[in-house]
């Protein structure tokens, strides 16, 4: 039998061996773009890693499970998210941004400014002033640049920004940021790869907010009818829609009517529900499915 | 025997009275009517993937996952328990606090496990936290991976992690002398239990580990079942209903089995390298609680010796360096962090031993 010393000499050096070969590892998937629509229940929850590593996280659905698919979904020594965005103050958005900032550092925080009465909201606005992120408030137009992705912040307007500010919108819902991915490598060309993510708004504001087709489509509002019609559809021309939903929700989402337009249009559908965690691996021109 | 052990068993006895004095007498909350009542939270709640649990006397209140409550807080609660005990949708408020030493120890557990939250990603973390302290904090698919694959013990307070303290502690002989080593053994296993709220399940867990490691350490392998057989006594003395919980059973048949057909097997298999011992241990607890098992939830899971076969090796490495890490991140958080580092990998190999077996149940 080995002695104690040798045995403490040969756990440690193992240890070192396996941390090497996960920095190697984890090495290899840098380069490109990843959206990871994370299971997690009846919301929203998605980490973007960027092709140079730096995460952002738009919305973290109900309770913590966020945090696995971060766990996960990063490598170990990254404690940092670069970039959260909130697109509206509900539950199902935003109760695992709480546990996001306890255990992350977060650098900066995107979100509508149209606040909430809940106890959470005030939990996570505490936990916000608490972490010193820089806060940017999103308003139509904004352009907001990591590596060589963009986010363009297509909702909400300065207008009615300024109007919810005397009058709180009646549906929350509808404040929801809404941006447009989009990953180019080489700046010259015309090919990319982008994204619309859409949080909870209503179809009648998003049809309206449309610019450009794009391969993936968020589905508005967890697949409830009233976040998508086929005028977004038409505008959107989407290879792939993403539902993030919870099974067995008490909403009934996705709704039947929402699924056969999306079936009428030929659109593949990709659900949390029934596929658990969906990740999309793009190198700004082609992509893939795990 | 020796006096030491009549000390030990002297020190035991008196524990064992205070406590019981201590111990507050069950109460029984009225089902399925409405209720509106003031209550101090005593008991760590619980907090899954979607809420919060608050134990209440014999019930249980479910709440959202924010605002966390937390030891001394008192509540005004209003709603109404089911069959079951659960309470769902209260309308629940804070009025106010209440600072002891449990409080005390609430916000200690709190921060260490906020700290080992910032440094590792969150399964790896919830081993650590849960091998130092029993967890608070799980996601469902996790700890349904431990159930199944028979794991659970490793990040609950069980005899098992208590038995690796004092072992710890009793493998430092050479350099404090036996003595010295025996009372360190003591004292922290006792700090450990504190750590872990006392309550009863770990502290009667406490006793019998103690006294059987510390039988196994006399040489005294002849007695070391009645001086178990004793502990069980003298802890059902204190604790009659404990008698029939699942949690004293299985210590007692586990306990019991490693220090009789274990220690058999260990000679046994010694020649085997690494997992011989593993084996032993495992194998013996395996044997020995399966019929409470099956007894009680009516089907004993295939792999679980298999599976804490090869995790038994990184649950000592998780376990030190948590320790460690703990301390060191109340201190200097970039020392806890490197050691988080050597602690991920142990982790890591556990989480995923566990997930992938979880599959073939």
């Amino acid at each position: 039998m080995l002695d104690q010393k040798s045995k403490l000499i040969l756990i440690l050096s193992a240890i070192f061996i396996v941390l090497g070969i996960l920095f190697i590892v984890e090495s290899q998937k840098v380069g490109k773009l990843r959206l990871i629509f994370c299971d997690i229940g009846q919301g929203d929850g998605m980490l973007i890693v960027t092709p140079k590593g730096k995460q952002v996280v738009v919305d973290s659905g109900p309770g913590s499970k966020i945090v696995d698919c971060l766990g996960v979904n990063m490598p170990f020594w990254d404690r940092t998210i670069e970039m959260m965005i909130l697109t509206h103050a509900q539950q199902d958005h935003m109760e695992g941004q709480v546990e996001i900032f306890n255990r992350y550092s977060v650098e900066r925080v995107v979100w509508s400014g149209v606040e909430n009465t809940t106890a959470l909201f005030s939990a996570w606005q505490k936990l916000l002033s608490a972490e010193k992120s820089a806060v940017h408030l999103g308003r139509t137009g904004d352009k907001l640049k990591l590596d060589k992705v963009v986010f363009d912040v297509l909702w909400p307007s300065q207008e009615k920004s300024n109007l919810w500010k005397i009058a709180p919108p009646t549906d929350i819902n509808d404040s929801s940021v809404v941006v447009r991915l989009e990953y180019n490598p080489d700046t010259g060309s015309e090919e990319a790869i982008c994204a619309y993510l859409t949080g909870d708004l209503s179809k009648e504001i998003l049809e309206g907010l449309i610019n450009k087709p794009c391969q993936i489509l968020k589905i508005s509002h967890h697949g409830s009818k009233t976040g998508t019609n086929q005028e977004i559809l038409e505008k959107v021309n989407p290879e792939i829609a993403i539902i993030q939903v919870g099974s067995k929700n008490r909403f009934g989402h996705p709704r039947k009517e929402v699924l056969d337009l999306l079936i009428s249009k030929g659109i593949r559908i990709l659900r949390n529900d029934t596929s658990g965690t969906i990740e999309i691996v793009s190198d700004g021109k082609s992509y893939t499915i795990k | 025997m020796s006096k030491i052990y009549y000390l030990i068993f002297g020190v035991f006895l008196v524990l064992a009275v205070v406590v019981r004095v201590w111990l507050d007498k069950p109460t029984t909350l009225p089902k399925n009517q409405p209720l509106k009542f003031e209550a101090t939270i005593k008991r760590e709640p619980r907090n899954y993937d979607f809420s919060q649990v608050i134990y209440v006397a014999d019930s249980r209140v479910y709440v959202d996952l924010y605002p966390r409550y937390r030891v001394g807080d008192r509540l005004k609660i209003a709603g109404t328990f089911d069959e079951q005990g659960r309470m769902f949708d209260p309308e629940v408020e804070k009025i106010g606090e209440r600072s002891s030493l449990s409080r005390w120890r609430s916000d200690l557990r709190d921060k260490i496990s906020n700290n080992v939250g910032a440094l590792l990603p969150a399964r790896e973390a919830t081993l650590v936290v849960g091998t130092v302290l029993g967890v608070d904090t799980i996601s469902q698919e996790f700890r349904q991976q431990l159930i199944k694959t028979g794991t659970i013990h490793v990040v609950v307070v069980s005899g098992q992690n208590l038995m690796i303290v004092a072992g710890i502690f009793l493998a430092l002989t050479k350099y404090l002398g036996r003595r010295q080593s025996m009372i360190l053994a003591i004292l922290v296993v006792f700090a450990y239990a504190f750590l872990t709220g006392f309550e009863p399940p770990v502290v009667r867990a406490s006793i019998m580990v103690l006294v059987s490691t510390l039988a196994i350490f006399l040489g005294r392998e002849a007695s070391v079942a009645w001086s178990l057989l004793i502990a069980a006594l003298l802890i059902v003395l204190v604790w009659p209903q404990a008698l029939f919980e699942v949690s004293f059973q299985l210590t007692f048949a586990a306990t019991l089995g490693i220090v009789t057909l274990g220690s058999a097997l260990q000679n046994w298999l010694k020649k085997l390298p690494f997992l011989g011992a593993n084996a032993a241990i495992a194998t013996s607890a395996y044997i020995f609680t399966a019929p409470v098992i099956l007894f009680y939830f009516s089907r004993v899971s295939p792999i679980a010796p298999v599976a804490n076969i090869l995790v038994a090796e990184a649950v000592f490495p998780i376990m030190v360096l948590g320790f460690l890490i703990a301390l060191a991140s109340l201190i200097f958080m970039p020392l806890a962090q490197v050691l988080a580092y050597l602690a991920y990998v142990p982790a890591l190999y556990f989480s995923e031993v566990v997930r992938l077996l979880a599959k073939f149940v």
